[in-house]
C-alpha cells in the first residue's frame, strides 16, 4: 500500500510542518489538520473501493496508515516531530466520525428512507451515533476545563495510541497520563450519564 | 474547589486501597466542603461504573455492509484487513 515519497508531493510538506511544530512552531501544527484531515478521508474512501463489501475499517488502522504513507520515511525515525502528526490525525478522525454521525442523525431526524450518500462513500455504524456525538460534546466541555485531559482522550481513543505513547506526545511521564486517563474517563462518563 | 483541586484529590482518592481509607482521605481533603466532596464522590463513581467506556476503539467505519464489527479488523499500524 505504501508510495514512494516522489509519488506523493504531500509527505514532503508534512515532513516539512512536522519538523517545524517539533521546532515549537505552532502555526505548522495548525497547517497539519487539514492535510492530515484529507489524506484520512481519501484513504477510507479508498479503502472503500477496495475491500470486500463485509470488511470494516478501523479508525486506528486508517490513522496509522496515513502515518505511514504522509511521512518521508526516510527522515521520518531521526526526530520526534512525528507526535504531533498524530496529535493531528486524533483530531481529524474525531472530526470525521462525528461528521458523519451528525448526518446521520440528521439525516433520521428527517424521516426519510432515503438513501444515505456521503461525499467520500463512507458510512458509520447506526448504534453509536449518539453516543459519538454526546462524546463530542462532553470533549469540548473537558478542553474547556483540562487541555491536557481532553489531547489525551483524543490521542487514545481516537489515534489509537497506548498511554505510554500519548505520554510521549503530549510530554508528562507515563504515571501522569494514567491519572489523567482515570480522571478524564470519570469526568467524561459522569459528564455524559448527567446530561 | 477548581478543577485541578478536584482532579488531584480524585486522583489521591482512587489510589487509597479501601474504601475506609478512602472515606478517611475525604473527610481530610474535603474539609468543610460538601460540594466539593459530592463532586468527587460522583466522580469516583462514575469511575467504577464506567466499565470499558472508551477503551474499546471507536465504531469501524464501515465498508458497504449493514453488520459492523468493530473487531473484525485488525489495529496494528500499517495492517489493513485480510483480503
Amino acid at each position: 500500500m505504501s508510495e514512494k515519497v516522489a509519488d506523493n508531493p504531500s509527505a514532503v510538506t508534512v515532513t516539512r510542518l512536522l519538523r517545524r511544530a517539533g521546532g515549537g512552531d505552532r502555526q505548522a501544527s495548525a497547517e497539519l489538520l487539514p492535510l492530515v484531515y484529507r489524506e484520512l478521508r481519501a484513504l477510507a474512501a479508498k479503502k472503500m473501493r477496495q475491500e470486500r463489501p463485509d470488511q470494516t475499517l478501523q479508525a486506528t488502522a486508517l490513522v496509522h496508515e496515513a502515518y505511514l504513507r504522509l511521512m518521508d520515511q526516510t527522515d521520518a525515525p531521526k526526530w520526534d516531530g512525528r507526535w504531533h502528526f498524530f496529535a493531528a490525525a486524533a483530531e481529524a478522525m474525531r472530526r470525521i466520525l462525528v461528521e458523519h454521525a451528525r448526518h446521520k442523525a440528521r439525516l433520521k431526524g428527517g424521516g426519510g428512507r432515503q438513501r444515505i450518500d456521503l461525499d467520500a462513500g463512507l458510512r458509520i455504524d447506526d448504534r453509536p451515533s449518539a453516543d459519538l456525538l454526546a462524546l463530542d460534546d462532553a470533549l469540548d466541555a473537558l478542553a474547556r476545563e483540562h487541555p491536557q485531559e481532553a489531547q489525551l482522550v483524543k490521542l487514545r481513543y481516537f489515534a489509537g495510541m497506548t498511554t505510554d505513547e500519548a505520554a510521549q506526545v503530549l510530554g508528562i511521564s507515563v504515571r501522569t497520563a494514567g491519572r489523567a486517563w482515570a480522571y478524564a474517563r470519570a469526568w467524561l462518563y459522569t459528564r455524559i450519564a448527567d446530561s | 474547589m477548581d478543577a485541578d483541586d478536584e482532579r488531584t484529590i480524585f486522583n489521591e482518592a482512587l489510589g487509597r486501597a479501601s474504601s475506609a481509607a478512602r472515606a478517611a482521605y475525604l473527610d481530610h481533603a474535603c474539609a468543610g466542603r460538601r460540594a466539593a466532596r459530592a463532586r468527587v464522590e460522583a466522580l469516583l463513581a462514575g469511575y467504577h461504573r464506567a466499565g470499558d467506556f472508551l477503551e474499546i476503539p471507536p465504531p469501524g467505519l464501515e465498508l458497504g455492509s449493514d453488520v459492523v464489527d468493530a473487531t473484525a479488523a485488525p489495529a496494528a499500524a500499517g495492517e489493513g484487513p485480510e483480503r
